[in-house]
């Protein structure tokens, strides 16, 4: 970032190169499945492009950058509840299904359809969005206690908190898979 | 159960491919907005050219600190304005808030030149009345006499 800078353009194209995929991944996992996320993740790598003047090397690049994509699909999480999108998939009268019923559907039905990175991204999104970032930024991007809260904006204690209740939850939604796949 | 499962389980999420293209499509994104300011901000660089000179900055604060002096000047001279409280018909209204009773000042009026012409003791000659001996003792005297004859 520095030689970026700097003046440096190729050494954003690096930056895009290192950490497009876990931006990706960071997305998806925060939105669920179904989301297109490709907008998003231009967005976040745009505004880290807008950020080049201002940006102060206090903390790790990365987290920076995870705490634009965080507010960004925060942001869409929002705005979904708040208006159904056009093309989303409609019920049999033609009533919109929003996602909050897709993540109220019985984990064991239609499991044999769902891919494991699909139950788990369902399971995911039947945490509220802050608990379901922390197991993420945690699990998937290794992230401390202080580095999550920085990007939730919260305490180590806290994200501590929400951890437990993450992993309880987690617990719960994916214990029926498990064992059905054990039987 | 521990939690170890769980990250097993959370393990088996292979994460989101990026996009073929990503980087190329972002690069032009990029590039666009770029465009656009660069647009943008030669649209508004006429605009800068008509920023009046610093000559004329200077004749609007004189005129502004003209007018302010002389608001100021005329503020001084006129004379102080009395308002005294009145009541919600105009009536005059008393320093304890009440509204003045208009017989009660018919009245005053009517005794107007005997209150004029009433030669009123001032406190010193009040208080050397009190001070003279012989009508104090008299007083006393008086006083004395009617509480001996109550008796």
């Amino acid at each position: 970032m520095l030689a970026f800078q700097a003046g440096d353009e190729a050494a954003f194209d690096e930056i895009v190169a290192l950490l497009s995929g876990r931006v990706f991944s960071l997305l998806r996992r925060l939105l669920g499945p179904g989301e297109p996320v490709e907008d998003l993740a231009q967005e976040a790598f745009l505004r880290l492009y807008r950020a080049r003047a201002s940006y102060q090397p206090r903390g790790k690049l990365s987290t920076f950058l995870y705490r634009i994509t965080y507010n960004l699909a925060l942001n869409r999480i929002r705005d979904r509840s708040r208006r159904p999108e056009v093309g989303m998939p409609t019920g049999a009268e033609g009533e919109a299904i929003d996602l909050a019923d897709r993540r109220a559907e019985a984990p064991w039905a239609a499991s044999d359809r769902r891919s494991w990175a699909e139950r788990i991204e369902a399971a995911l999104a039947r945490l509220p969005e802050n608990q379901r970032a922390a197991l993420v930024l945690q699990h998937y991007d290794g992230l401390d206690l202080e580095q999550i809260g920085g990007i939730l904006g919260i305490s180590a204690k806290a994200v501590k908190s929400l951890l437990h209740r993450a992993r309880t939850r987690m617990r719960e939604i994916l214990a029926p898979y498990r064992e059905a796949e054990h039987d | 159960m521990t939690d170890d499962w769980i990250d097993d389980l959370l393990d088996r999420h292979p994460g989101e491919p990026v996009p073929d293209g990503f980087a190329a499509r972002l690069r032009r994104r990029i590039a666009a907005e770029a465009e656009g300011r660069t647009r943008a901000g030669a649209e508004t660089a006429p605009g800068r050219l008509l920023r009046p000179p610093a000559w004329r900055w200077s004749a609007r604060l004189a005129a502004a600190a003209a007018l302010l002096v002389l608001g100021f000047w005329l503020g001084r001279g006129a004379p102080p304005v009395e308002v005294g409280p009145s009541g919600p018909d105009g009536e005059a209204v008393t320093a304890a808030g009440g509204l003045v009773d208009s017989e009660l000042l018919e009245e005053l009026y009517e005794y107007q030149d005997l209150l004029e012409s009433w030669d009123l003791a001032s406190d010193a000659e009040a208080e050397l009345a009190l001070r003279d001996a012989t009508t104090g003792t008299w007083l006393l005297e008086e006083e004395g006499r009617e509480e001996g004859e109550g008796r």
